[in-house]
């Protein structure tokens, strides 16, 4: 359902009453919209101004990281493994679930080498035991062993091997199960190249082998684990473009290096500290990393994390890993609403925390990162034909020079401090290929803007601008997952100015037709964030497009050209499928984002509701200042946004202090203020034209300049180096 | 406002009275019982009388049914007797069918059923046909095709044509051919099952292209434009709906049409594919014949989902000609059999 916002003031009484009306039917809050909780309170609410000071440490975490504080929340869930099992133990026969039984045994082996109690041996072994049967005997469960089990068991025997509990003949169980799980080689079902899938395979090669040296087919896994590792090590890189299966993958790696016994070359290799350092910069100061392309949603894999930069501050002695960690832990464990509510944000997570604990040294202090604006690289990606994938079993290749992956901006390293990602990967394996994509934004520790992930794949869900023609342009419809040169990004480049950050990313074949987008960036630290978006088409084209952001809530007011937009107190995670249930909920701060777009004589404020569709949809709306023209070939036409955080409720003082003093192709000079009282002056000037501000004279292609009562504050400038270029090393 | 007043449309049109069959009179039934109930066979391109005969080892009711013999590289066609129709009358037709041999499951529908309408001077006024692809198993399954019949309609014939393969000889039974009318009346255990919005990803992407459309409620829909896309292609396809229970349902295609030159092309054709029992319902949207851009029109087809079938799949096909576009595909259930009825319709 689309409708078109109208200024309140020239509406008439029946499109309001019917717009309450259809909103009342979708279930959708709109108007007055009450926050679930509010802890400003509400009579308050208008009159919030929160200062640039009081951004910083918005609040103490209730339970700081430690070593031991991961440990205590494992051992919430340490409880419930240890009553499931003795449980299972009374049955006459095994529970039957294999992987539940692993996944137990898996604890308990784990456990026991941390803290050398029998007693937990003995459970582990009463596990495998269960689990022995299951392989040996008549059996209900009809999931067959396969990698899950396999790759935990050489490990299970290394936890459990000092325990006078585990004998000759659990040995040899623990090898039956492992045959169980890899009777042969699976030719044909396994997968090849730097992703989750064959490092899981391999991961579980690797510990067959160290289990049954002799196993069936073990010329086969042994080759197909030393490829899967060549392959890898060639670039020390992914092919993977998701926050969700990188945990994953990283979290494989982890263990295959123990496995493999190389940890000291591993973590002395430059190309794998320059790997982590891509995702340590990915952190959002309040403490989560934001989910991004394939990834169910927000924080879903925070444990992992914990436990990839635990062991990056241990191994590299770097308190900036520390700091990663830290938040982490401390942002997740403060705001999940239930930590036992789903596998994934709860069990998963606490076992990365136990092994973190393992790892981690808290003789290491925390250390803030070094800058606050990056354009973060990673090893191009190419991706196979589908003819040719089916023939190896690989999707991609990875190959040598360095491209952009995402730009990360932040006003500072509090908890509190604005944040956002800005996505510049192409195709990759569960990859979105939607450069330059808003991955997200919050701050004062609230998410304000964030992706759908795996929930939704067409671009206009992804806060890209949008474009799509009226006629029916034979545009490049391929599929995500088919081999295409859609949304080819040609320049990145980042730069900051002090008080701002400024990028800019050129995409060719912009969603498919034959245009260019390119997207300027310019993050104010301390107030907000300015979007110009220009396109130039290489045809003579009818279209509808312009900038889209995906919000949960709307209100309580909007103008002709901007819509007040909040998250609301909870940040829903739910399955795939549209309607599917929640499965878990962050607890997010009341905070508001002004969405204005600098006005257009073709442009209409649209408000698209997708919630009668799919009601638990975790961003229901779709705002968007759709620009209807006729664009001549070669033709440049360009839209502005302006993201402005504010305290919870109204924005119209906000709305009405932006003033625009020029907006065209060339040159966008506008200004707005800040909560702090600072009046912000953006130029985006790409002809040099001379533009005085506050008595400064600026000829520079970029600025920002922060004044009050007409003292300058601080000035950032910048002619916006270009520091890549498409196909290029950086050395080049 | 345009927008909002769409909606109370739609949402008041799901809540009016929906239909389901009741009162069905047999139009025509052949059990295959005897020597003469084989009369009406034909064997088409000159193939002698034995491709068709009356089997009493086999039958899935009564004694006996019709066993086809397809020779390699030939093709049959059975056509029943004419049997009474009143015009724009729902119309169902079932049989069961069995296969004696192995089809190859990749060569395609290999049994076209087809309705011949007939006016009061049985001259043929049109033909609604559907396609099966027999399964490779030694079961046997019920078909059931909806047609409606067309205006003037006075009489029809059900034709069950094998076309030409080039595999082995395939031999088949058929039995109980039952053509029942299907009146529908108010029913209150409709629900809308799935709304698809086509341009979400379920169309042909080659041939078609997803469009910005400011009358679609969405703001999309899929454009088949001359201009650029010329082949016959699916405009709509690929929306599976699983765990669909027997009984009866209507598919209403959304569609916009812009009437071309090529008047004998301007239609589209809506099917419904299914899993087990090829398209359940096949039927035309005629294109006007000249003249201005109209607006979003609702198609509705009914169609009955047999036991056995687990997924449909409503599709449209664009024939070429002219503009058209679709915005959704919406599948109502109207009514799910219960076992007697479906006892009483197909036994």
């Amino acid at each position: 359902m689309m409708i078109r916002l109208l200024p309140i003031c020239v509406m008439e009484w029946a499109l309001v009453f019917f717009t309450l009306l259809i909103y009342a039917w979708s279930g959708l809050v709109f108007a007055a919209a009450p926050y679930e909780s509010d802890p400003l309170g509400a009579a308050n609410r208008a009159e919030v101004r929160v200062t640039s000071g009081a951004r910083a440490g918005l609040s103490a975490p209730s339970r700081p990281s430690s070593r031991e504080n991961y440990r205590k929340t494992a051992d919430l869930f340490l409880g419930d493994i240890i009553r499931l099992e003795d449980d299972w133990a009374r049955r006459p026969v095994p529970y039957p679930n294999l992987r539940a039984q692993v996944e137990n045994l898996r604890w308990l082996a784990f456990v026991y080498n941390l803290t050398r109690e029998e007693g937990y041996a003995i459970r582990a072994v009463r596990a495998l035991d269960s689990a022995y049967r299951l392989v040996v005997g008549p059996s209900t469960d009809l999931a067959k062993p396969g990698f899950h089990e396999l790759a935990h068991l050489y490990l299970i025997e290394k936890w459990l091997s000092p325990s006078t509990s585990y004998v000759t003949i659990h040995r040899d169980r623990l090898r039956a199960i492992a045959l169980s799980a890899a009777p042969r080689f699976p030719q044909g079902a396994v997968e090849y190249g730097s992703s989750n899938r064959p490092f899981h395979a391999a991961l579980a090669a690797e510990s067959l082998l160290l289990l049954l040296p002799d196993a069936p087919d073990a010329a086969k896994w042994k080759e197909y684990k030393e490829r899967i590792w060549a392959d890898w090590w060639t670039y020390r890189d992914t092919d993977e473009n998701s926050d969700h299966y990188n945990a994953l993958w990283l979290g494989y790696l982890l263990d295959w290096v123990e496995l493999r016994g190389v940890g000291t070359e591993f973590w002395s290799d430059a190309g794998v500290k320059e790997l982590f350092s891509r995702y340590l910069y990915q952190v959002f100061p309040m403490g989560a990393i934001p989910h991004f392309s394939d990834s169910v949603g927000w924080n879903v894999a925070w444990g992992y994390w914990v436990r990839v930069f635990e062991a990056c501050a241990t191994n590299y002695d770097d308190g900036r890993y520390k700091w990663a960690a830290h938040r982490i832990y401390e942002y997740s464990v403060d705001h999940i609403e239930n930590i036992k509510g789903w596998t994934y944000t709860g069990t998963e997570a606490a076992w990365n925390l136990l092994r973190a604990y393992s790892v981690a040294d808290d003789s290491i202090k925390e250390v803030a990162r070094d800058s606050d604006v990056r354009l973060l690289k990673r090893h191009r990606v190419v991706q196979r034909s589908l003819e040719h994938r089916k023939s190896t079993g690989q999707f991609f290749d990875i190959h040598p020079d360095l491209v952009p992956d995402k730009f990360v901006f932040y006003g500072g390293s509090e908890r509190g401090a604005l944040s956002m990602t800005i996505d510049a990967f192409g195709a990759a394996s569960h990859g979105h290929r939607t450069p330059p994509a808003l991955v997200a934004l919050a701050d004062h520790e609230s998410v304000l803007l964030m992706s759908l992930g795996y929930l939704e794949r067409l671009p206009e869900h992804h806060n890209v601008p949008q474009l799509i023609d009226y006629e029916g342009y034979p545009y490049d419809n391929t599929p995500t997952d088919l081999k295409s040169d859609v949304n080819k990004v040609t320049e990145a480049s980042a730069d900051d100015l002090g008080n701002a950050g400024y990028a800019h990313i050129k995409v060719e074949n912009y969603l498919g037709y034959p245009a260019t987008l390119v997207r300027e960036v310019v993050f104010v630290k301390d107030a907000g964030v300015l979007l110009k978006d220009t396109l130039t088409t290489d045809v003579a084209l009818q279209v509808r497009w312009g900038p889209a952001y995906r919000v949960r809530n709307i209100g309580p007011d909007y103008g002709d050209n901007w819509v007040n937009t909040y998250m609301g107190d909870w940040i829903n995670v739910r399955g795939l499928q549209a309607n599917s249930p929640i499965l878990a909920r962050w607890k997010n701060t009341a905070r508001d984002l002004l969405i204005y777009f600098l006005p257009e004589s073709s442009g209409s404020l649209e408000l698209i509701d997708d919630s009668s569709r799919d009601k638990t949809l975790p961003l229901p709306l779709r705002v968007q200042y759709a620009l209807r023209q006729n664009l001549k070939a070669g033709e440049s036409v360009s839209a502005v946004t302006l993201l402005l955080p504010h305290g919870p409720g109204s924005a119209t003082q906000l709305a009405g202090n932006v003033r625009v003093m020029s907006n065209k192709v060339d040159q966008t000079v506008v200004e707005f203020a800040s909560e702090d009282g600072v009046t912000n002056t953006i130029v985006l000037n790409s002809e040099k034209q001379r533009v005085d501000v506050a008595g400064v004279s600026i000829d520079t292609r970029v600025a920002c300049v922060r004044h009050r009562d007409g003292i300058v504050l601080s000035q950032g400038v910048t002619d916006g180096r270009r520091s890549h270029r498409a196909g290029k090393a950086p050395s080049e | 406002m345009v927008d909002i007043l769409k909606s109370l449309q739609v949402l008041l049109f799901f809540c009016s009275a929906a239909q389901i069959p009741v009162q069905a009179e047999v139009l025509l039934e052949q059990g295959f019982e005897q020597d003469a109930a084989v009369r009406y066979a034909l064997s088409a391109q000159g193939v002698g009388d034995r491709v068709m005969q009356v089997d009493q080892r086999v039958s899935k009711q009564g004694q006996s049914s019709l066993m086809v013999d397809v020779p390699r590289g030939q093709g049959v066609a059975f056509v029943s007797e004419a049997f009474r129709v009143n015009p724009n009358q729902d119309c169902l037709l079932s049989f069961w069918f069995r296969a004696g041999s192995k089809p190859n499951a990749n060569t395609g529908p290999n049994l076209v059923t087809a309705v011949i309408w007939l006016d009061r001077d049985q001259r043929p006024i049109g033909q609604s046909k559907g396609h099966i692809r027999i399964a490779s198993d030694d079961d046997w399954h019920l078909a059931t095709r909806m047609f409606r019949s067309p205006a003037g309609a006075a009489t029809a014939q059900i034709q069950l044509a094998f076309p030409p393969t080039n595999e082995n000889p395939l031999r088949l039974w058929i039995d109980t051919l039952r053509v029942r009318t299907a009146q529908f009346s108010n029913a209150t255990d409709h629900k809308v099952l799935t709304r698809i919005y086509v341009a979400d990803g379920a169309f042909n992407k080659v041939l078609f292209r997803r469009v910005a459309d400011d009358e679609a409620q969405s703001g999309y829909s899929v454009i088949a434009n001359p201009r650029y896309a010329s082949p016959p292609g699916y405009l709509a396809a690929n929306s599976y709906i699983k765990n669909v229970q027997p009984g009866y349902y209507r598919a209403i295609y959304r569609v916009k049409m812009v009437s071309g030159e090529r008047a004998e092309r301007q239609s589209l054709i809506w099917d419904i594919n299914s899993d087990t029992s090829g398209e359940l319902a096949t039927g035309e949207i005629r294109f006007p014949e000249q003249g201005p851009v109209l607006g979003y029109r609702d198609f509705e087809a009914r169609f009955v989902v047999p036991p056995g079938v687990t997924w449909i799949d409503p599709r449209l096909i664009w024939l070429g000609g002219a503009k058209a576009s679709v915005e959704t595909i919406t599948v109502i259930q109207d009514h799910q059999m219960s076992e007697t009825e479906m006892e009483r319709l197909f036994e």
